[in-house]
């Protein structure tokens, strides 16, 4: 059972770029049914409707469904660079003059036109500092802003100060109107509860604490949805998200662990996986001096019954992972670096090979009279690292590793973790999970060849690649640079990956959403939601 | 009415002690009677838990389990959780937990109680104003909402836990000694000791608090019951006790998945805590009845 | 009677600023920043984009600065903004506050409606079959997990018989106008409002049993009797009315456990109420909501006491008030 799920997934893995680039520039889809209201439910009421602001799930779950960037790829929008509202793009020899040439006859939902000035006066407000835009420092190289240009209405031009092969996923911001706003200040503005966009659906209303009704927008550009309406409910909790898609109250949800099972095998749902774009990981401090040695780390991974992680904390539901990377980035490729096997024998003996043996007899290793003891700090708050813990205790321990579990309460975590940006970490290892979104690898440079990051990991050969990375045009020339440290990060395994995310969602089996395209890398699962539709009674 | 009549009769018959009156009348509860023995069951099962626990706890099989909960069976009479957790085992520690926090809790609500009703019953005047003033605020502040509060941004331990019930809960407990303070005060034996120079201390632990004893005994063991529940209602908001400690209801909150698929992961918590607390209620009830002097019949 | 509610009124102000204080105490001494709220962890934080948000949400200032501020602003009705949403807290209360009167004011009715007759039967045949088997039923009602009931009342009439709707207030797929829309409300009510008023019930069918059976013991009772009047009249008209006073009394100090009782329910159950929102806003730091929430909850309590003593003196004629 456990395999034939695991193949499944696989398969849909695979297939999932694939049927993508089939569908590319499938602009002119035809409903074969139109009408119906789709309610789909996430999480609690949105912090904000703005696309600027929407950086929670509860808010861009919503906004998804409304704001459209220039280009998909970047965080949250996708796991290709695509074309959106600009619909195509030239880059200058030296890599530092980017022009769009901007879809025309694209219109707001109040009927207003779409142009550059938009774009420009969305690019603007999220540099400016008072906004307080999570965005800013895509548009920021180091302390420079990027400089902006409006060259008609429909070309725009952004111009660097240094080549930077990642910018084109740091622009995937979605475009706000100019005309909705006062000025360029908008923490305040009314438009955070009120938004206009470009994208299949547009806001009608929000009752708090309940839902918020999305009705379609008839003059989208690819084409009028298909659905008349989709309504976001709020239901917190995935078991009762579940209780409401059996209850028949809710139409289309994402479904997790065990809540996945009442969907298998029932003919009034269809059941559909996607991988998402999210990494849990055991990392290590690779200053510890336990854990210092690449060697004892890979030990470590191959004392580690991953598919046990998967089983009791995702229900299954993960992909044991291959690479430090994300299946979305681009240069990721499955079966490039060779996977460690569970096998707790092969692991003691590689520790006894670094060195790590029971010399005293007391059950922990030690080398030159130093046990080894690991003090594995998480956010005890957080579920998902509850669930994890207790493998890695039990399979660690039982290879003579002293194991101390250290749950923090979050603002502990934050303290000791999130927000610790020294070199020095109060913990040998920490569990943890990241969203990093998108075929862009660069995003991984803070986290893999950054002293400071959650690892202390310093290579400076990786950081060397990193840096060359980013001014690198070619794509090939890209591709193997990006590839070379992937099989460099597999081998020195300053954090073991543990799986990669796969989403599950569960849908009434007469809505069809083959045509809209079913992505994990999109909050809500949706590449083109204006392509659902109600199959005819 | 008898008084003339009543000296003669205790002169003729020895009088029958006190708490063999008590334990008479409590005797006749029969569903109380199945309770506190129950409940002294629990009590001895929780002190030996380490010992009796046919699983350790927090050991997992996951081997066994393969991240779905295993049914009862001839190995885990009460089935496992996903992690392959033998469920008996847990539920053991957890009902351990419980019974630990519904106690000191109470113990230390009783303590607050006694202490701030007995103070305000013995002095009067202003200390009594300022007292019942105090307590006035604590009964409107929404006790359970600001227990959230403070487990949810402090992140709770199990002592702060019992230190908050116990904080949050004292107030019926100090009203009533205080009242009873206030009635016994004024009766002669009180006054006759008074007179003989007794000192106010030896008055009031020796005289005037025994007499009390009665209604906060009752109110003690009533007051258990809302110390568990808010435990579990804490947990199951994901609030409660630490990771760590299983409590039972945090089995409940952990059980939320799997209420299709498993129903031992609910049935079980869920049934020993509603046990534990019906328990309690009886037992309280059956004292209340006993310590009543109007329902010896 | 005026001049009693008057200073009842005025002995609450220092009640509920001395509450105020122990609510702005708490979340002061809180440990961490409610600007973390902003920063996912999943991503990490930029320290500079977590001080541009402490700056924005006024975090920046003295303590009794801000205590002083809030307060003035709170006497006035401002409830200052939602950290998580921006949207004024008033607003969002607003929101949710008729949803959660409703929810309460109905299962309050629920539990008066179910526990009197109860506990009337029960005192009436007192130490028969059926008063042991009511009794006990009302020592289970108070002793089952209200959380739990829900979740086993979910399972079997939302989703195994599907009966019942058992998430929200209202459809969403479908919206009702006029009648249909109340009795779609009510449908979405009866899961929600029967297991908030579980607890209620169970409890006041103890206290009426109990009251009445007092009552029954009086003197006046017994003359009744004794004078030959006939039972229906001595229980109809002199027992009925003297044991339904404390009832009354009981009803508004219930008040808390109904506050209590909705931030469970309402969670559960996805009821657009204010415990639902309170705790969100727990869970999220969003600290101008949890003042008020805290605040209003408080305000709820000691209105619910003073109702209580008010009806309580009216409806007993021997209670004076000076």
């Amino acid at each position: 059972m456990r395999k034939t799920l695991l193949s499944l997934l696989l398969v849909v893995g695979l297939l999932l770029p694939v049927m993508a680039v089939n569908a590319q520039g499938g602009e002119d889809f035809v409903c074969p049914n139109k009408g119906g209201t789709m309610v789909v439910s996430y999480g609690g009421d949105p912090r904000t409707l703005s696309g600027l602001y929407a950086n929670d799930g509860n808010s861009l779950f919503v906004v998804t469904f409304m704001a459209e960037p220039l280009i998909l790829g970047g965080e949250n929008w996708g796991d290709k660079i695509e074309p959106a509202l600009a619909e195509s793009w030239e880059i200058s020899e030296d890599g530092l003059e980017y022009t769009f040439h901007l879809r025309q006859g694209v219109k707001w939902h109040d009927g207003e036109p779409f142009t550059a000035e938009d774009v420009l006066f969305t690019y603007q407000a999220v540099q400016l500092e008072e906004n307080a835009i999570d965005w800013r420092p895509n548009l920021m190289q180091g302390d420079q802003p990027m400089q902006f240009e409006v060259v008609d209405d429909y070309t725009f031009k952004v111009i660097l100060n240094e080549p930077d092969a990642a910018v084109l996923t740091s622009l995937a911001i979605p475009i706000v109107p100019k005309h909705a706003f006062e000025s360029l200040n908008m923490v305040d503005a009314p438009y955070n509860t009120n938004p206009i966009a470009t994208g299949p659906f547009k806001f009608v209303e929000w009752k708090t604490g309940e839902s918020i009704t999305l009705d379609a927008n008839p003059d989208y550009w690819r084409g009028a949805p298909c659905l008349d309406r989709i309504v976001v409910r709020f239901i917190e909790g995935a078991t009762n998200t579940a209780n409401a898609l059996l209850a028949g109250e809710v139409d289309f949800a994402r479904v997790d662990g065990a809540d996945v099972t009442p969907f298998q095998d029932n003919p009034d749902f269809v059941l559909q996986t996607a991988p998402r774009d999210l990494m849990r990981y055991v990392g290590f401090n690779v200053r510890s001096p336990n854990f210092s040695d690449p060697a004892v780390r890979r030990a470590l991974a191959v004392g580690l019954d991953r598919q046990a992680i998967i089983d009791v904390a995702a229900g299954g539901y993960g992909m044991l992972a291959d690479s430090l990377f994300n299946r979305a980035v681009f240069m990721y490729e499955e079966g490039r670096n060779e996977q460690y096997p569970y096998d707790p024998e092969l692991a003691k003996q590689m520790l006894a090979e670094a060195g790590w043996t029971d010399t005293d007899g007391d059950g922990i290793l030690d080398k030159d009279g130093q046990p080894m003891h690991m003090r594995l700090a998480y956010m005890g708050t957080w579920s998902l690292m509850q669930a994890i813990a207790p493998v890695i205790y039990d399979n660690w321990r039982a290879l003579g590793v002293d194991v101390e579990l250290a749950p923090l309460d979050e603002a502990k975590a934050y303290e000791e973790i999130y927000e610790n940006t020294s070199t020095e970490k109060p913990y040998d290892a920490t569990i943890g999970g990241w969203g990093l979104f998108g075929p862009e690898p660069d995003h991984y440079r803070n986290y893999l060849a950054n002293p400071t990051g959650f690892f202390a990991f310093n290579n400076q050969q990786i950081i060397d690649l990193f840096n060359q990375g980013r001014k690198v045009t070619d794509p090939q020339a890209r591709y193997d640079l990006y590839a070379e440290i992937d099989r460099l990060l597999w081998e020195d395994l300053p954090m073991i990956p543990l799986y990669q995310a796969v989403g599950a969602w569960a849908y009434r089996s007469d809505l069809n959403i083959d045509a809209a395209e079913l992505n994990g890398t999109f909050l809500t699962g949706l590449k083109y939601p204006g392509r659902v539709y109600f199959e005819a009674q | 009415m008898t008084e003339t009549t009543l000296p003669l009769a205790l002169e003729a018959t020895r009088p029958t002690p006190q708490w063999k009156l008590i334990w008479r009348q409590f005797r006749k509860h029969r569903l109380a009677l199945i309770s506190a023995v129950l409940l002294l069951l629990m009590g001895v099962m929780a002190i030996f838990t380490d010992q009796l626990t046919p699983y350790d706890p927090n050991a997992n099989n996951t081997a066994y389990a393969r991240g779905r909960p295993q049914p009862p069976s001839a190995e885990y009479v009460f089935g496992t959780d996903n992690y392959g957790r033998d469920y008996l085992s847990r539920a053991m520690v957890g009902a351990r937990v419980s019974l630990f926090v519904g106690i000191t809790a109470v113990i230390f609500q009783i303590s607050i109680g006694v202490t701030i009703g007995a103070t305000a019953g013995y002095f009067g005047g202003w200390v009594d104003n300022l007292l019942m003033r105090i307590t006035d605020i604590f009964l409107s502040i929404p006790g359970f909402f600001l227990l959230l509060i403070i487990s949810g941004v402090f992140g709770g331990t199990l002592l702060t836990l019992i230190f908050l019930i116990g904080a949050l809960n004292w107030m019926t407990v100090a009203r009533l000694v205080r009242a009873e303070f206030l009635s016994l005060k004024g009766r002669e034996f009180i006054e006759a000791a008074r007179c003989i120079g007794v000192p106010g201390w030896r008055l009031v632990t020796r005289h005037l608090l025994p007499n009390a004893l009665a209604p906060i005994i009752v109110a003690a063991t009533l007051s258990v019951p809302y110390a568990i529940l808010t435990e579990s209602a804490l947990s199951f908001l994901g609030l409660g006790v630490p990771p760590p400690h299983a409590s039972l209801g945090k089995m409940l909150e952990e059980a939320q998945q799997w209420l299709r698929t498993a129903w031992w992961m609910w049935v079980v918590p869920g049934a020993i805590i509603s046990v534990i607390v019906l328990s309690f209620n009886f037992v309280g009830d059956g004292l209340r009845d006993a310590f009543d002097p109007q329902l010896r019949r | 009677m005026t001049r009693y509610i008057i200073r009842r009124l005025i002995q609450a102000v220092p009640l509920l600023i001395a509450i105020s204080v122990i609510v702005f105490a708490i979340v002061e001494i809180a440990p961490g920043d409610p600007a973390q709220m902003y920063v996912d962890p999943e991503k990490g934080a930029d320290p500079e984009y977590i001080a541009q948000v402490r700056r924005s949400l006024g975090l920046d200032q003295p303590v009794y600065v801000r205590y002083v501020s809030w307060l003035a602003k709170t006497l006035q009705g401002d409830f200052g903004f939602s950290f998580r949403t921006r949207r004024p807290v008033a607003l969002e209360i607003g929101d949710r506050l008729p949803n959660t009167l409703l929810l309460g004011g109905v299962a309050l009715v629920m539990s008066i409606l179910i526990a009197v007759p109860i506990g009337i039967i029960s005192a009436l045949k007192r130490y028969t079959l059926i008063d042991y088997i009511l009794s006990t039923l009302a020592l289970v009602g108070i002793s089952v997990p209200v959380f739990w009931v829900a979740l086993v009342l979910l399972q079997v009439f939302a989703i195994h018989l599907n009966w019942l709707p058992g998430v929200g207030m209202r459809s969403v797929r479908v919206q009702y106008e006029g009648f249909e829309a109340t009795l779609d409300v009510i449908r979405h009510m009866i899961l929600p409002a029967t297991v908030l008023s579980l607890a209620q019930t169970a409890s006041w069918s103890r206290y009426q049993r109990s009251s009445l059976l007092e009552v029954l013991g009086q003197d006046y009772i017994r003359t009744a009797r004794a004078k030959g009047a006939r039972e229906r009249r001595v229980i109809g008209l002199h027992a009925l009315r003297n044991a339904l006073i404390p009832m009354v009394t009981l009803i508004g100090l219930s008040v808390p456990s109904i506050v209590t009782g909705a931030f469970i329910t309402e969670t559960i159950f996805g009821w657009p109420g204010m415990g639902r929102l309170g705790v969100e806003s727990i869970n999220g730091r969003d600290y101008p909501i949890i003042m008020a929430v805290t605040m209003l909850s408080a305000v709820l309590i000691v209105v619910g006491n003073l109702l209580a003593d008010i009806a309580y003196a009216w409806v007993d004629p021997r209670i004076r008030y000076d």
